[in-house]
């Protein structure tokens, strides 16, 4: 073709030319694309504006706002069975209570809300927010300073601060007034057990009680037995640095702890408790740790291959959907050896951006989140604890029953810190780097100490 | 030239009526040229392609300049460069352009010899030869999110199935991924497991498309197989050799998904922290967007400066 008629003259372009014109192409559509304000990273999510007639979108603003036609928008991460289950009871409630009003409610998934936070974090920089997501309040909350509405009005008119747990109702304050609704608590200070491993090595779990005892009953499981005394995950640096905080906790105690985050903590208690941390990873423990997940580390609980494991109480979910694996038959609780007075405080709750795009909408779902019936169905599925002080403890399963009494009942809440109340996401970030570069395998407790003592100076 | 300027004053000369007449000539003309028939078939994917890819680009380095963090808009009146000097002083960067470049350079030049040797064999006319081809391509079909896991498995201490042979060799067993020093290599020998396949597929058609006579020719003068191989064939491979490492250069970079598919975290172990992890974690976890736009700008430079004396080298040759 090429020799063939009109490619003579002023029709015909050079490929140098074709790639000159492309050039100016490109940088005209970069200065276009600078000048709008880029807003090209947030295609695909979103979009649900445009549907017009929005009265006042700010919770702040003091005018009435009007019912949009937009749907309710919350994102949450409960994706993984048990937690699928429990956020479908969001749904099928909010269904239930306004069957005429859409609603988006979506999980996204991952591990600890890490895709989660992400998302959030996108949305709210792009400025295209959902109407509420689900987070840890607390100092995790600081992140989100002067992008959520004041709740305080729908705390006041539901009476809440009559109703909820006074240490929730503390976490979900930010700058005077109520920024998130509290939906549930996961304590953090548990020792799971295999009731028949336990058994079989003679060893009683109500002897363990500090520290030592622990000591001692894992050797016993490890001289009398084949299994495995304890069962760790060590693939991320959160499940170590929760280890390391409940150690710490068990045996420097909840002062020593506090001091720590306030930046007037004890280097050498740290180091003791990080020497802890590193026999408990290392003694009588599966050797494969670093490749397993924490379900994986769990299931060696559940196939009775090990004594004991730590975690969050969410792992009790996985044993509630086992066949024939009963709590108080088949597995046990008992607090973290040194913790039997303390409750260390994890809370899940909602937040809600000022500029949503429907503010009616989503104050109807803070209500709804804040229910007692919502809060006794969505905890008994999800394995954690409802923050409603009157609930029934009749209506909850017996396990997060005996925790409902000892939230209570008990005085020492310290904060969970690999979930995010007690630090804000820069200090959690390097809890996590100081854990991942000193601890981990070589384990230097002193480097990592000093480490861990930067975070919070 | 001369030529041209003679019409010129000729059609100067020539009454108004006759200039629009060859105005509008050139008009259809125009309308008729290659350049604005095609224009509808290129210009759209050209330029959605541009804006995302260049546009993107584009819009990273302007964020990167800015002192744009948390949730409130960017500041675009003061422009500097503080994000890269800071960037360039902080050790953690540099620690995890230390792995990135480790990990670009060994995937890269090890799948690329892998690649070629299975070529080369498959090449001879082994038996089973389509059968093992397509063995060797399937890992590429898979996803990193399923290629991770099961590597997490096969590096299982007790039951991993790369301890379990070496374990024949009287070696191990290793910790594969919990100890430090052997962590980047057991991702980048996953990776190469992955990616070997795909370099394989490139230098076998490469090596197809050689005539054989030059093999016959070769052999007639007395070369060994070897030397054919090395002084013949081999150098005749550079076009294929390109487009082989262009594209693994890419894959190095996105070993971002392999990472997170395999530790479900940001956060990774720190001997295998690339770029690409500590970009996310500033950007999406900690909200210092413009500081990760710095880093992401960095990554691009980064592998730019791999490829580009490559790239250069062929273009000189007159493979590109």
């Amino acid at each position: 073709m090429p020799e063939n008629g009109d490619s003579d003259g002023d029709s015909f372009v050079t490929r140098r030319k074709m790639i000159g014109t492309g050039v100016a192409g490109i940088g005209a559509m970069v200065a276009g694309c600078s000048g709008d304000g880029g807003d090209g990273g947030s295609g695909g999510d979103g979009g649900d504006g445009g549907s017009g007639g929005d009265g006042g979108d700010g919770g702040d603003g003091g005018s009435t706002p009007t019912v949009t036609d937009n749907p309710m928008e919350a994102l949450h991460g409960w994706t993984g069975g048990d937690g699928a289950a429990a956020a479908e009871q969001i749904v099928s409630m909010w269904e239930e209570r306004h069957p005429d009003w859409e609603h988006q409610i979506e999980p996204i998934g991952g591990d600890a809300n890490e895709n989660l936070n992400a998302t959030v974090a996108r949305r709210l920089a792009n400025r295209n927010p959902p109407d509420a997501f689900a987070g840890w309040p607390g100092l995790n909350m600081t992140q989100y300073g002067g992008m959520l509405s004041d709740l305080s009005a729908t705390f006041e008119e539901n009476d809440w601060e009559d109703v909820m747990h006074p240490k929730a109702l503390e976490a979900c304050q930010m700058n005077d007034a109520y920024r998130a609704v509290p939906l549930g608590s996961h304590r953090l200070n548990n020792l799971f057990y295999n009731v028949s491993v336990l058994e079989e090595a003679g060893v009683n779990p109500d002897d363990v009680t500090d520290w030592d005892s622990f000591v001692e009953a894992r050797q016993t499981i490890a001289d009398e037995t084949d299994y495995t005394p304890v069962t760790t995950t060590t693939v991320a640096p959160w499940a170590v640095l929760q280890y390391f905080a409940q150690i710490m906790l068990g045996t420097e105690g909840q002062d020593a702890y506090e001091a720590w985050l306030n930046g007037e903590g004890d280097e050498q208690a740290l180091v003791n408790a990080l020497d802890k941390t590193q026999d408990f990873v290392e003694t009588g423990t599966n050797e494969d740790r670093s490749t397993l997940s924490f379900p994986e580390a769990n299931d060696m609980i559940i196939n009775g291959e090990a004594g004991f494991f730590t975690m969050g109480n969410w792992a009790a979910g996985m044993y509630r959907n086992a066949e024939g694996f009963e709590f108080e038959e088949d597995w046990g609780w008992i607090p973290f050896p040194g913790t039997g007075d303390m409750y260390v405080w994890h809370l899940d709750s909602f937040m809600f951006p000022q500029d949503g795009n429907a503010p009616v909408k989503s104050e109807a779902f803070a209500e709804l989140i804040g229910d007692a019936e919502l809060q006794i169905a969505f905890n008994n599925l999800k394995g954690s604890i409802p923050l409603r002080t009157d609930i029934d403890g009749g209506e909850l399963h017996p396990f997060l029953n005996l925790n409902v009494e000892d939230l209570n009942n008990l005085e020492q809440f310290p904060p969970t810190l690999a979930h995010g109340l007690a630090c804000t996401p820069e200090q959690l970030d390097a809890c996590k780097g100081a854990i991942a570069d000193n601890f981990m395998g070589p384990y230097n407790s002193q480097d990592a100490a000093s480490a861990l003592m930067a975070v919070f100076e | 030239m001369a030529s041209s300027e003679d019409t010129v004053t000729g059609s100067r000369s020539i009454a108004a009526g006759e200039t629009r007449g060859d105005w509008r000539d050139r008009a259809r003309r125009f309308s008729k040229s290659d350049f604005v028939r095609s224009f509808p078939y290129w210009f759209i994917p050209f330029s959605i392609m541009g804006l995302g890819v260049y546009g993107g680009i584009g819009w990273n380095t302007l964020i990167s300049l800015t002192d744009y963090e948390g949730f409130q808009p960017p500041d675009f009146t003061d422009l500097d460069f503080s994000m890269y000097v800071q960037a360039l002083q902080d050790p953690s960067v540099i620690l995890v352009t230390k792995n990135t470049f480790v990990l670009m350079v060994a995937f890269t030049t090890i799948t690329m010899i892998l690649g070629l040797f299975l070529a080369i064999v498959l090449d001879r006319g082994i038996r089973y030869r389509e059968k093992i081809q397509t063995i060797y391509l399937l890992p590429m079909a898979l996803s990193f999110v399923v290629t991770a896991q099961f590597w997490l498995w096969m590096y299982n201490i007790n039951n991993g199935l790369v301890n379990a042979v070496i374990g024949l060799f009287g070696l191990g067993p290793y910790n594969w991924i919990g100890n430090p020093d052997l962590v980047l290599g057991a991702v980048v020998f996953a990776l190469i497991w992955q990616f070997s396949g795909y370099a394989m597929v490139v230098f076998l058609a490469g090596l197809q498309s050689l005539p054989d006579d030059q093999f016959e020719a070769a052999r007639i003068d007395g070369a060994s197989t070897f030397k054919t191989y090395w002084r013949v064939i081999i150098p005749q491979l550079k076009s294929s050799s390109v487009s082989a490492a262009v594209i693994l250069v890419i894959f190095a970079l996105k070993a971002f998904t392999f990472l997170y598919s395999m530790f479900g975290q940001y956060r990774v172990p720190r001997a295998t922290d690339i770029l690409a992890t500590l970009m996310v974690r500033e950007a999406f976890q900690l909200q210092n967007w413009a500081f990760s736009a710095a880093i992401a700008t960095i990554l691009l430079v980064m592998s730019l400066a791999v490829i580009a004396p490559y790239l250069y080298y062929q273009y000189k040759q007159g493979s590109l």
